[in-house]
């Protein structure tokens, strides 16, 4: 059996959000110590691992492993629906194969969805030696990504031991930003080398989307190799995205 | 591990190379052999080039513009590196891969390093398919974008010409089906039946690997699958008709509308076009006219939906097209164009199949159950002059002409034979000017093939463009021509050859519809090029105006809704 309660929806809403962008199908692991999700998108460019411990919830009680597949774009359609102070219950009801989603606010709603039988492979963590990270808030994040987008599809995201820049260059012009050691945005950074790689902007455009759900995001990457992005949600919890690169040729 | 996508585009090179049959379907045959059960229908259906059986209702509806813009990301080839590469090849497919070869700028990666299978390639054909409604674009997009940058440029080659549905490595569906017949030891007739029935041959050859000649045995016609229909071969005239069917026939209307295969079972219908296309929701008076009058729990039966104006005679075809297809306003579209039902076969009758019955059995099957539903209008005689009067009556209510049937034919789907003739007789020609050309494709790629027609428009001495062929040429002649309008060439773009107006051609056609397409509001249902006309210069081309005439002279006998 499995059931969970969030106290606010709204947390629930962004991270379907954020996961409906990659995969339209794919299990949700449910275990005693929490509720995870890793998925691939189809074209194999990214991943999302998802995690929200037991204690993330407000009520949590999950007695063995269940995979629960569900279509996100349903799910995202009943979390559409919730309003700003709704709580959030998720109780599965193992008879019927469903998933019950309820909305408690100034009246109850009960939304249940079909569970799908996803076969799905069993996903690695890319395993990547990372030769820098940095950590910088969400919104800035969220904005650098904006501000690529203006001039180019893709941005190349270099750390430095003492800042970290996204360059996009476009055929009519290019865009630097930067956030540098003294920049309000950035709160930790490291880098034992300076580390260089592109990513298509499509995708971090999709992956930002949890940005709201989050305050600061720890980037990590090496030079041509896959980014990973982690998004620490409040109240333990983490959204973590791979992606990998685009190699510039000559 | 599935089986790798590399080792089937290996089997396309060497099929490509290869031009003796028997070869060819044994490569198959034993490519099909080593594969796992589940890899088989993909694997057919990759190789051929049909993602999706023609029964299917789904498509990858990718724009060649969108593998263009991929390829050119994925490789940072320039318009003129495009080009360039086509010409080479004349083959979209070739050309990806010469670009993906060349490629440099830059290259998006995956997480996952690991070869294509075939079942990879193949769900992500199913998923590109499936990807509908608002956002698709992109996504379908963004699939095609990893796949691509996940295959190898052999591996791109055929991802091209998959999504092209154009394979040309010469493996014909016969060919597959010998190819299957030899893999698991069924005969071609029973692979041939069971392909009739199924309409798909990646499921064919699963069932013939899998469950052998006893599983083919078992393969039945499916309800709402519809199966390809029977076609028939023209003739000149009755007389020949009636020669080719030993003296006497049964000659019925060509109706001039739109074939329909009408699936029924026990409430239900379904209704599909020649085609294939699933129709029904245009035709909701067609469904409750079947449902009403068809004395039937089970029955698949073939007709002609034309549409009716004044005085209950036909509509020419194009206004019948608005109908079809339509979803939209479809209530309102009932009333402005009216259509009718005729019947004229039963392929399938409370779960009886018919088809290997006799064409005068199935009749009567038919005369049983048709309920209120017009037959179509028929004689059986071996009276030529009978057929022939047949032949003018029907003409003169606005119909094509006449399809004759042979007394003691089964019904062969999607086999043009000699069982079934039609007479149609044709309408004049035009002596029209060739004011562009696009280069050709495969083995016409070196020649300007594709030819567009002009008429003189004899106000403003303009041409304007009513149609567009290849048809109708030799070699010789289409290398002529090129030369030709190569030293009239004003401008090239798109693969489009604009010329001086010099060369006139005598072009034979089907019908002229109206069309918003071309500026002269004028176009041609199937033209093809019977003569070059050297004698002629493009003054003496025919004019816009006797277009208009030719146009006007198909409504004799025929409802009319608005002139252009």
């Amino acid at each position: 059996m499995f059931r969970a309660l969030l106290s606010d929806a709204r947390t629930w809403t962004y991270i379907v959000d954020a996961l409906s962008t990659l995969v339209d199908e794919a299990n949700f692991v449910a275990k005693p110590d929490g509720l995870s999700m890793r998925a691939m998108d189809p074209s194999h460019v990214a991943m999302v691992d998802f995690v929200l411990p037991s204690d993330a919830f407000d009520e949590y009680e999950c007695d063995q492993e269940t995979l629960l597949g569900v279509n996100l774009d349903e799910m995202k359609k009943i979390m559409r629906r919730a309003r700003s102070g709704d709580t959030l219950e998720m109780i599965y009801e193992e008879a019927e194969k469903r998933l019950k989603l309820r909305l408690r606010g100034k009246t109850v709603r009960t939304f249940s969805i079909h569970l799908l039988d996803i076969t799905a492979e069993e996903l690695p963590e890319p395993s990547v030696e990372f030769k820098a990270f940095a950590i910088i808030t969400a919104d800035a994040l969220q904005e650098a990504v904006k501000d690529a987008a203006v001039t180019s599809d893709h941005v190349k995201i270099v750390i430095q031991p003492d800042k970290v820049t996204f360059r996009a260059m476009g055929d009519l012009g290019e865009v630097v930003v930067e956030m540098g050691k003294d920049s309000e945005a950035l709160l930790d950074i490291q880098a034992s080398e300076e580390s260089a790689a592109t990513y298509t902007l499509n995708y971090l455009a999709d992956m930002i989307k949890v940005a709201k759900a989050a305050d600061t995001v720890k980037l990590q990457l090496s030079t041509d190799m896959p980014l990973r992005i982690d998004f620490n949600l409040p109240g333990g919890g983490r959204v973590s995205y791979f992606l990998a690169p685009r190699i510039e040729g000559e | 591990m599935g089986t790798s996508f590399k080792e089937l585009v290996e089997l396309c090179e060497k099929l490509e190379k290869t031009t003796k049959r028997t070869t060819m379907a044994n490569l198959i045959s034993s490519f099909l052999k080593e594969l796992k059960p589940d890899e088989i229908g993909p694997a057919v259906r990759l190789i051929i080039g049909r993602i999706f059986p023609a029964w299917s209702q789904e498509t990858l509806e990718i724009s060649w513009r969108t593998v263009i813009k991929i390829i050119k990301d994925l490789t940072g080839a320039s318009n003129k590196d495009i080009s360039e590469a086509f010409s080479k090849t004349g083959d979209p497919g070739d050309m990806a891969k010469i670009l993906m070869e060349k490629g440099k700028r830059a290259k998006q990666t995956t997480l996952l390093q690991s070869p294509l299978t075939i079942l990879d390639v193949h769900k992500y054909f199913l998923s590109i398919a499936s990807t509908k409604g608002p956002g698709s674009k992109k996504k379908k997009e963004s699939l095609l974008y990893g796949l691509l940058s996940r295959a190898t440029p052999l591996e791109t080659k055929y991802i091209v010409k998959d999504i092209l549905g154009e394979m040309r490595h010469g493996v014909s569906e016969g060919l597959m089906e010998e190819a299957i017949a030899k893999a698991s030891g069924a005969s071609l007739e029973q692979v041939k039946r069971a392909y009739m029935f199924l309409g798909d041959l990646g499921d064919v050859a699963y069932i013939a690997l899998t469950k052998g000649v006893q599983g083919l045995k078992e393969v039945k016609m499916r309800l709402f699958h519809p199966i390809k229909p029977m076609l028939a071969q023209p003739v000149e005239n009755v007389k020949e008709a009636l020669k080719e069917h030993g003296g006497k026939t049964a000659f019925e209307y060509k109706l001039d509308g739109a074939r329909v295969q009408i699936h029924l079972k026990n409430g239900k219908v379904a209704i599909f076009s020649r085609r294939l296309t699933d129709v029904t929701q245009s035709l909701p008076d067609v469904v409750k006219l079947v449902l009403e009058e068809v004395k039937a729990n089970e029955a698949v039966l073939e007709g002609e939906v034309i549409a009716v104006g004044e005085e209950n005679k036909p509509l020419p075809f194009q206004h019948l097209m608005r109908r079809f297809h339509r979803v939209k306003d479809v209530e309102k579209m009932i009333k402005e164009i009216p259509v009718q039902l005729y019947l004229f076969d039963v392929l399938y009758l409370n779960g009886k199949m018919l088809i290997d019955e006799p064409y005068m059995k199935r009749w009567e099957y038919l005369e049983k159950i048709h309920g209120n539903i017009q037959l179509a209008p028929r004689i059986i005689t071996g009276d030529p002059e009978e057929a022939q009067n047949f032949f003018e009556k029907a003409k003169s209510e606005g119909h094509e002409g006449l399809v004759a049937k042979k007394l003691d034919s089964n019904y062969t789907p999607g086999i043009r034979g000699k069982k079934w003739l039609k007479i149609k007789g044709i309408l004049d020609t035009l002596d029209l000017v060739i004011v562009a050309a696009d280069w050709g494709y495969g083995r016409r790629h070196e020649w300007l093939s594709d030819y567009y027609l002009a008429a003189r428009d004899e106000k403003t001495g303009e041409f304007l463009v009513i149609g567009k062929t290849f048809k109708g040429l030799t070699d010789e002649e289409f290398k002529e021509i090129t030369k030709r309008l190569l030293e009239l060439k004003i401008a090239e773009a798109g693969g489009t050859v604009y010329v001086k107006p010099e060369i006139v051609v005598e072009v034979a056609f089907d019908e002229i519809q109206q069309s918003p397409k071309y500026k002269s509001g004028f176009a041609l249902r199937f033209a093809r090029i019977t003569r070059i006309r050297e004698d002629k210069s493009p003054n003496e081309a025919d004019t816009i105006g006797r277009v208009r005439e030719i146009y006007e002279k198909q409504f004799k006998g025929k409802a009319k809704i608005n002139s252009p």
